[in-house]
Formats: C-alpha cells, structure tokens, sequence
C-alpha cells in the first residue's frame, strides 16, 4: 500500500477512535472507551508494521 | 516449504515459489492472526458492550444483514474483484485477489503449506479498518432510524462475518448462496472448489451462465469473470438460456 494511502488511511481511523473515545465517554462506557483508545492506537501500529508483498521477486533485482 | 502430495500444475507451483519469496521474511501467519483477532474482538467488545435490553425483533437484525453482506460479497466479487478497473484502488483489489489469491490458490490445490501462506488468505489490518470505516454509516443510519440496538448488532454483524468467511470457512458456500438464487437452473453439483461453487464451471446446457470467453482474456481470467456474472434473465425477462447455448453450439 502506498506511504501516502497509508498515512491518510491511519489519520482518519485515528480521528474515527478519538471520536468514538468521546462518544463512549460520552455514554459514560468506562471499559468500552478505553477498548477504542486501544484500538485506535493498536490498528495503526498494526498496519504499520504488518509486511507488505513486494512487487518483483527480490532475488530477481539483484 | 511446499506440500509434498499435491496436484497443481508447475505455473502454479512457480508462483506460489515467488509469491512465498516477495513476502517479508519475517512474516509469522499466527501473528498475523493475533494482530487482526485483537483488532476486530477489541471492536467486538465495544459494540456488544453498548447493547441494553434487546428486544427480540432486534436480533432480526443479524439475518438481514448477513444476507445483505452475502450480496454485498457476491456484487463485490463481480464488479470489483474480477474485473480489471481502471481506478487505482480498484485494480489494486482485483490484483490482490483475482492475480494473486486465485493463482496461488487454484481448483488444482487449495491447500496452504504452512502458517506463511496465510498472508494470501487472511485480510491485513487494513482492511479491518477499511471494513469499519463502511460499516460506521450504515449503523449509525440504522441507530436513528431503528433503534440504538440495531444500529450495534448491525456493525456486530458486518465485523463477524469476515472472520467466518475468511477464517473458519475460507472459500465457503456461503459466496455461492447469491449466485444459486439468481440461477436456480444452475446446477452446481460439483467439487468443493472455487470455481465449481461459484457455477462457472458448470456443464448443464441450461446454465445461463454459460458464454464465450471474450478477447484478450485468457480462459482461467474469463472463468472467474463469467463466474460472477448476473444471469441474463434477471435483467432481461424474456431471455431464454436453451435458446442461447442452442446459438452459442450454432456458431
């Protein structure tokens, strides 16, 4: 996934989690709000770090 | 690492070799598992959390939106998955799926060879994220309209079901649940395979299916569009399929 989807794509779920946080704060959810906190930091790390298939064979560049 | 016993062809073989080798090797299937199994149980919890005093008619919820979510698949397997756009991120889906997934995995042999060969398989986090982002309107209209519970069950439902179709039951029966309502002449008895559940390799003359492969697609590329083609007589009701094999054996 290109650098710049993937940025855009883990800003917006960042600001979807900070909403979803206030709104189940809002709702006064203690666990539930601190399960999306989670989840928003969690989903980006997890794309981030997850590995991407390269589009040649490595052993092909070389 | 490729299984030992196996019918596939060497084109298979081959690009199963490369694919295996353009993923980052320090890819662990089981930590994939871990990382998308927490993401969507973390969502899960949230959203269960937040139902108070469903009412029976509620829970009907579940059913309607797995029979949508299986039209919603189906549709999205036919426009988008097998059929080349030119809109970016629409090729970039038919690439994954149709070029990648279906060489890797063929009616040949389905199997994987080991927990490495889950990265063709299971969604990456991303799409976890994809899926919510879709999710989140049609709750939220749902919440309003309906009921706070519904609009909850609906995005617990759309968040469910991919783990069952991409976890428990990859290439399940449920892809072709759309496809046999739309073609009850189909005849699909066939091999549990991809191709045979979808109908596309379907022998019956009176399968309206069934059609020429068109220029400039090879025959497994046309196989899998044909697959998700809509039957004529939906859209056309005097379509008569025995009229049209009958022409198709003319020419």
């Amino acid at each position: 996934m290109p650098f710049r989807v993937k940025f855009l794509l883990s800003l917006a779920w960042l600001m979807t989690a900070a909403g979803g946080y206030a709104f189940m704060v809002h709702l006064g959810q203690t666990g539930p709000s601190y399960a999306v906190a989670f989840l928003g930091v969690f989903a980006v790390f997890a794309m981030w770090v997850f590995p991407e298939v390269a589009k040649k064979n490595p052993a092909s560049l070389k | 690492m490729e299984l030992a016993m196996t019918p596939m062809t060497e084109r298979q073989r081959k690009y199963r070799e490369n694919y295996r080798e353009r993923v980052a090797g320090w890819y662990n299937g089981w930590l994939h598992i871990l990382l998308i199994y927490t993401i969507g149980f973390t969502a899960l919890y949230v959203y269960i959390a937040n139902l108070h005093d469903v009412r029976w008619w509620e829970f009907l919820a579940i059913p309607v939106v797995c029979m949508f979510a299986n039209f919603f698949e189906w549709a999205v397997h036919r426009y988008v998955m097998h059929r080349p756009s030119n809109i970016p991120m629409l090729r970039a889906i038919y690439s994954r799926h149709t070029m990648m997934h279906h060489q890797f995995f063929t009616e040949q042999e389905m199997r994987f060879a080991d927990h490495h060969d889950w990265r063709v398989t299971f969604f990456p986090p991303f799409a976890l994220v994809v899926f919510t982002f879709m999710s989140i309107p049609p709750a939220i209209v749902a919440g309003w309209l309906i009921s706070p519970n519904v609009g909850w069950l609906l995005i617990s439902t759309t968040r469910a079901i991919p783990f069952y179709w991409c976890s428990a039951t990859p290439h399940c029966g449920w892809l072709c649940l759309p496809a046999r309502l739309l073609s009850p002449r189909c005849s699909c008895a066939g091999r549990r395979s991809w191709s045979s559940q979808v109908c596309c390799s379907c022998s019956s003359p009176n399968c309206s299916r069934r059609s020429r492969p068109v220029c400039g697609t090879d025959a497994r590329e046309w196989r899998l569009q044909a697959a998700f083609s809509p039957p004529r007589s939906v859209f056309w009701p005097g379509f008569r399929p025995e009229r049209s094999a009958d022409r198709m054996r003319e020419t």
